[in-house]
């Protein structure tokens, strides 16, 4: 296995677990109207947040040499440049798509919307697990089924 | 964009240079086993300096490892 597919599968795992960990918590117990009320729901995303780090960089650092004696080569270069232009397409929806569906859903009772702050927080934090994962996922697909030629 | 084909023989190359593996030929020709794999496909076209190196380890020219069909 390349180090490439490895790291990419390691980082799947890390940040969907990290991401359920987090909605699990900013859903739970009243939602993100509480979200800000008691500071433990805080401090459990930022350890999630932290795990998640320190999990991600200790995979970089186990696995910054790989089985064979080519670490990476220019397809993999490849692979990982789109998917990271993959990743960046992937947000940039999510922030786009989860902002709309705040405006629409808060927009309904009143003008001048009163929102929960706690979803500032939610979309802050989930944007940058949803790249690391967006990027893991299309750099595994990419490897399987990328077809074209060397830039 | 024109719909040219790049083929490549690696495969009946590996088999007349004592079977070869891919391991072995992507380890001599500094790539990885998937990026052999890749281009035993047909999936990938690999760059000119890659493709040199291909070359090289069959110790052959590069127009018999790579052929160019016209769409």
């Amino acid at each position: 296995m390349t180090q490439l597919k490895t790291r990419a599968i390691w980082a799947l795992c890390i940040w969907s677990l990290v991401m359920i960990g987090l909605c699990v918590v900013f859903f739970s117990k009243g939602g993100p109207a509480t979200f800000l009320d008691g500071e433990l729901r805080v401090t459990l995303t930022r350890a999630f947040f932290t795990v998640g780090i320190i999990a991600y960089f200790t995979v970089l650092y186990v696995t910054r040499r790989g089985k064979t004696s080519i670490v990476k080569d220019e397809r993999d270069e490849l692979i990982q440049k789109r998917s990271m232009a993959t990743g960046f397409y992937v947000v940039l929806f999510y922030v786009f798509f989860f902002c709309m569906f705040l405006y629409w859903f808060y927009k309904i009772d009143q003008k001048s919307a009163v929102m929960p702050v706690g979803w500032i927080w939610f979309l802050g934090i989930s944007c940058y697990f949803m790249g690391f994962i967006s990027r893991a996922v299309a750099a595994l697909i990419l490897e399987k089924r990328m077809s074209g030629n060397a830039e | 964009m024109p719909n040219d084909k790049i083929i490549n023989h690696l495969r009946r190359l590996r088999f007349e240079n004592g079977e070869m593996t891919q391991q072995e030929l992507a380890d001599r020709s500094l790539c990885t086993r998937q990026t052999i794999i890749a281009l035993e496909q047909g999936r990938y076209v690999p760059s000119l300096t890659l493709a040199f190196r291909i070359s090289d380890v069959f110790n052959v020219a590069l127009e018999d490892v790579f052929e160019y069909r016209k769409a």
